[in-house]
């Protein structure tokens, strides 16, 4: 077969008919279609207000952030003295902002405290051998110990000795 | 073109619902055909071609009549968004997604099955064609427009349309052979 005569075939494809109802009642009732037959003369005043509108706010905003406060000094009935740029910086000229250095003050700490802490290594034997001597006392076994400590300091293991005989 | 074309665009430009009713029932099964051929899914045909009346129904205040039947302005409208599907999406078909039924039309008849599956060669070759080749058959065999209409559609010169058309004939044999 001619390769025209099947390209003339394909001329059969076909859109289902529910699908070009529906496709075609979205189209004519819809939205877009509402919107854009409600034309006329209002449709085109309202248009052309919004975009009128639009263009004049844009302006005024472009006008106001490039020209400044100068502008609103020229333009507004109010005047807004504080933001006046030559009387601010007056002001900031006149301002004292000097820090001194001699008034600032450190607490003196002593050399020989800074290494006397209450967490030093040096006090826990001590304590531990007071420790046991009072447990000692407790006991009855302190009376020898007291009267020869000036001497022999009694030693823990000396103590368990004492207990066992 | 149909008859009374140009008064019922008149009227479809002032908002004329009916209007834009005869134009839609005349050239929706064209346009359908056109997307449907290039895109070969059913729902992204029926998709595309609906996108492609919504736009001309919000944009039919520009159109212009230069002496083309209205289907040319249609036909653009149509190119683009093909061309706007395609740059936004990128089809995969996976062979579990192909619809059997288009394989399996009428197998009582087996010369009904070799035509069907004839169709569907020639539509798979048309679709490996340049976009360009693509439309150039489609209007000038399928839809047979003239060689000027083509060349308005596609915003061609008619030589440059009639050395298209050559040449995706010829690639078109090649790629069925």
């Amino acid at each position: 077969m001619e390769i025209k005569d099947i390209l003339k075939q394909l001329k059969s494809i076909q859109p289902d008919a529910d699908y070009t109802r529906r496709s075609r009642h979205a189209l004519l009732h819809g939205r877009a279609f509402r919107g854009r037959a409600r034309g006329g003369v209002i449709q085109f005043v309202v248009d052309t207000l919004a975009h009128g509108s639009a263009i004049a706010l844009a302006g005024a905003l472009i006008l106001l952030i490039f020209a400044g406060f100068s502008t609103w000094n020229f333009l507004s009935p109010f005047e807004i003295k504080s933001l006046d740029p030559t009387s601010l910086r007056a002001e900031a000229e006149a301002i004292d902002i000097q820090i001194k250095l001699t008034n600032l003050a450190y607490p003196e700490v002593p050399r020989n405290e800074t290494t006397t802490t209450p967490f030093s290594r040096a006090a826990a034997p001590r304590d531990l051998t007071k420790e046991v001597q009072r447990e000692a006392e407790a006991m009855g076994i302190a009376s020898a110990s007291s009267s020869e400590e000036g001497a022999h300091p009694v030693t823990i293991e000396e103590a368990l000795d004492r207990l066992a005989q | 073109m149909i008859d009374g074309e140009d008064k019922l665009i008149h009227d479809a430009v002032k908002g004329e619902a009916s209007a834009f009713g005869s134009l839609y029932d005349h050239y929706q099964p064209k346009i359908y055909r056109f997307v449907m051929i290039k895109v070969s899914q059913r729902e992204e045909a029926e998709d595309l071609t609906h996108q492609v009346f919504l736009h001309a129904f919000e944009h039919i205040g520009r159109y212009e009549d230069v002496g083309f039947p209205f289907s040319s302005w249609l036909y653009r409208i149509a190119r683009n968004q093909i061309i706007d599907h395609y740059r936004t999406k990128r089809v995969h078909l996976p062979i579990d997604d192909m619809d059997e039924n288009r394989f399996a039309a009428d197998p009582g008849h087996e010369a009904a099955l070799d035509a069907a599956f004839t169709l569907e060669r020639v539509q798979s070759a048309i679709r490996r064609l340049k976009p360009e080749y693509q439309d150039v058959l489609i209007m000038r065999f399928i839809e047979e427009l003239s060689i000027k209409e083509t060349a308005h559609a596609l915003e061609k010169t008619e030589g440059a349309v009639k050395l298209m058309q050559h040449r995706a004939m010829k690639q078109l044999k090649s790629l069925i052979a």
